[in-house]
């Protein structure tokens, strides 16, 4: 199964780095509210019980992938065929 | 609402909120409670530790400049000082080790940088806990990380440090951040708020809601399911620290700056008190006018918001122009937050309303001061 | 003669070089990143540091500064442009100097004296050393492996483009002499024309005497005389 992560700062939590980005965005001329970097974890894993792959995800992130003080994830099940 | 409840969970005794209220002749509004709680905890009061604090040495022949200020001051000779001072993070350290040492930094650089002196070098004192207990490796990395990813990038390089793991520190790690910088003697810069009308600016990033804590924020205030107006831990960003550095040492130059302070913990509401304090003088803050990174925010948390990397400043009437063309170059924000008054009071306002207006003597020099019992330990 | 060395957000190794020409006897410009003249100056220094905190990755903020546009004139004239650390990543990524950093191998932030190899004496900055010459200098990075392509290895070798190589104690650029894995043990590259260069290791934290090491001199010494 191919599983995407997608880790991101928790709202609110300062990210100076999408502040930069912005502000080169806007010196180029593209004028953007708003700028977030994040992360994108893309997994290779065994199994095609979804509800044990997600569990397991769930508990990757919990003990490694994500830093729950200061961050947020998603996952999502890219096609099953493989990407 | 029941304000000596919410005065309690801000971490204030019942004698204490008695107390201010004799002293304030009224009950405190929710902002004041915010602002005394911050005021007179321990972290920012040492309410327990003036007393022993007094008894250190703190004059001598060197002694450019003692307690006071942000860092001392030691005469190196040529006309040159040391600025330097060390201070702790460890509570920030455990919950998030990296951002709690990073900021860390981040602080005793602003500590040392807002006093006119350049940076130079950084060091760090730091005891975690056994090395086989399961916390630890996470810790030590975190930390050893956030100083190195702080200091690099900020440019002011760590040249040494001590490191202890002792199962003593266990469940309390220590992480103390040094910096000394170099300024001339002539050319110190002390944090008073002196000259009435003189305008108060706010320089650096913006405010958010970081470093607010989750007892303070009573369920009256937010709505549930706002998992964005939860407390955040702050996040530092040694980039604008940088930026921050040569724009206030740019800024000192012009000879606009009467004085200034770095926002640390306890935020706007620190720094603007212990000027006015030093200054002898009130202070007059409009909560509209600090730039903020976040919406909707209250007096409350603009004033309690430990978001980093800012500096308060005092400018002389007539040169404002300076910190625009100053701030503006190095791509900060800034704003004309308030004035110098001859009230002795601080006075906060919001939406053309008065949210807090208490006398500084009641945050600083009136702040309880305890001789707490003491006993020597069995194992001594 | 006037050299420039330019100042970005985050730059912090801009006053060290400076201080290194100004004792060479340049008058040294400190150009900020958004001047767009340095038609005056007799040569460019883009100084290390974390411009633009290394966010999104380094040099590519940096490389959309309007300075950029007067640097990549100013090299286009054939005139001495030398990148130093960050400097050398913000010349990569403006397309000044061909290939691109990564991670060091190591995964961490290498901070040390290094041997290194001279392989050219056709640049500006270089000409003042020997072929074969075993020089030490400190490097101070995390993203100091220098990359590139099979067909631009080639044309690196083919062209003389490249400048330095880390090495091991006895001169030979081996896996052991290499501190981040770069290809090639590439510390330093230089564009085909030989007029800009790029190096990861620091020669202006090596130019004065009373710091240990001033093999690091050369280089500023060697442009300084080219120009006058």
């Amino acid at each position: 199964m191919h599983v995407r992560v997608l880790v991101r700062n928790r709202p609110g939590v300062f990210d100076p780095a999408g502040k930069v980005v912005q502000s080169g965005l806007r010196r180029l001329g593209h004028h953007v509210e708003q700028v977030h970097l994040g992360k994108v974890i893309d997994l290779q894993i065994a199994g095609d019980d979804r509800d044990a792959v997600r569990a397991e995800i769930d508990l990757m992130c919990k003990e490694f992938l994500v830093n729950p003080v200061l961050e947020n994830y998603s996952v999502e099940f890219l096609d099953d065929e493989g990407q | 609402m029941d304000l000596k409840r919410v005065a309690l969970e801000h971490g204030l005794s019942g004698e204490e909120y008695d107390h201010a209220i004799a002293v304030l002749g009224r009950e405190p509004t929710w902002t004041e409670v915010g602002v005394l709680s911050v005021m007179w905890s321990e972290h920012c009061s040492y309410k327990s530790s003036r007393i022993h604090l007094r008894k250190f040495p703190t004059t001598g022949p060197q002694v450019v400049l003692g307690p006071g200020e942000n860092a001392g001051a030691v005469d190196i000779g040529e006309g040159l000082a040391a600025v330097f001072k060390m201070e702790s993070h460890n509570h920030p350290s455990y919950i998030e080790p990296y951002q709690g040492a990073a900021t860390g930094v981040g602080g005793i650089l602003r500590d040392v940088f807002t006093m006119g002196a350049r940076p130079l070098a950084s060091m760090n004192s730091l005891r975690f806990g056994a090395v086989d207990f399961q916390k630890t490796p996470h810790l030590f990395h975190g930390v050893v990380a956030g100083i190195a990813g702080y200091g690099n990038c900020v440019g002011v390089p760590t040249v040494g440090g001590e490191i202890y793991f002792d199962a003593s520190y266990n469940g309390n790690i220590l992480v103390n951040v040094f910096t000394v910088g170099i300024a001339k003697q002539d050319a110190i810069f002390l944090g008073a708020a002196t000259g009435v009308g003189n305008p108060v600016f706010y320089v650096g990033a913006g405010t958010g809601r970081d470093g607010i804590h989750g007892a303070t924020m009573a369920s009256g205030q937010f709505g549930e399911g706002s998992e964005e107006k939860r407390p955040t831990v702050q996040v530092g960003d040694p980039f604008r620290e940088k930026l921050l550095i040569e724009a206030c040492l740019e800024l000192m130059k012009t000879g606009a700056i009467i004085g200034i302070q770095d926002m640390g913990a306890a935020g706007l509401t620190s720094s603007s008190v212990e000027m006015a304090d030093r200054g002898g003088t009130g202070l007059r803050l409009d909560v509209d006018k600090v730039p903020k990174r976040e919406e909707n925010m209250t007096a409350y948390e603009v004033l309690l918001s430990e978001s980093q990397e800012r500096m308060l400043i005092v400018i002389a009437e007539g040169q404002e122009a300076e910190v625009a063309r100053v701030f503006d170059k190095w791509e900060l924000e800034w704003g004309q937050v308030g004035e110098v008054t001859d009230t002795g009071n601080y006075e906060v306002w919001q939406a053309g309303e008065c949210v807090c207006n208490v006398p500084i003597s009641l945050l600083t020099s009136e702040a309880p001061i305890y001789d707490r019992p003491q006993r020597k330990p069995a194992r001594l | 003669m006037r050299f420039g060395v330019v100042v970005f957000p985050g730059s912090n190794c801009d006053r060290d070089c400076g201080e290194v020409l100004t004792l060479l006897g340049a008058e040294v410009e400190y150009v900020w990143h958004r001047e767009s003249d340095v038609s005056g100056l007799d040569g460019l220094v883009i100084p290390g540091g974390f411009s633009y905190g290394d966010y999104l990755r380094c040099g590519a903020v940096a490389k959309i500064s309007p300075v950029m546009d007067a640097v990549r004139t100013f090299a286009a004239q054939g005139r001495p442009v030398i990148g130093i650390c960050n400097g050398f990543q913000i010349l990569l990524e403006s397309g000044l100097l061909p290939g691109a950093m990564l991670r060091n191998t190591s995964l961490t932030f290498q901070c040390k004296t290094v041997d290194l190899r001279v392989e050219t004496t056709r640049t500006p900055f270089t000409r003042e050393l020997a072929v074969g010459q075993l020089i030490r200098l400190p490097i101070a990075n995390a993203e100091g492996n220098y990359t590139i392509d099979a067909d631009g290895l080639l044309s690196l070798e083919d062209n003389d483009q490249v400048i330095l190589r880390y090495v091991d104690a006895s001169g030979e650029a081996t896996e052991q002499g290499n501190p981040n894995g770069s290809v090639g043990n590439i510390a330093g590259i230089s564009n085909i024309r030989g007029n800009v260069v790029g190096m990861m290791p620091h020669p202006e934290r090596a130019s004065e005497a009373i710091l240990g090491n001033t093999d690091g001199r050369a280089f500023f010494e060697a442009a300084l005389n080219l120009a006058s």
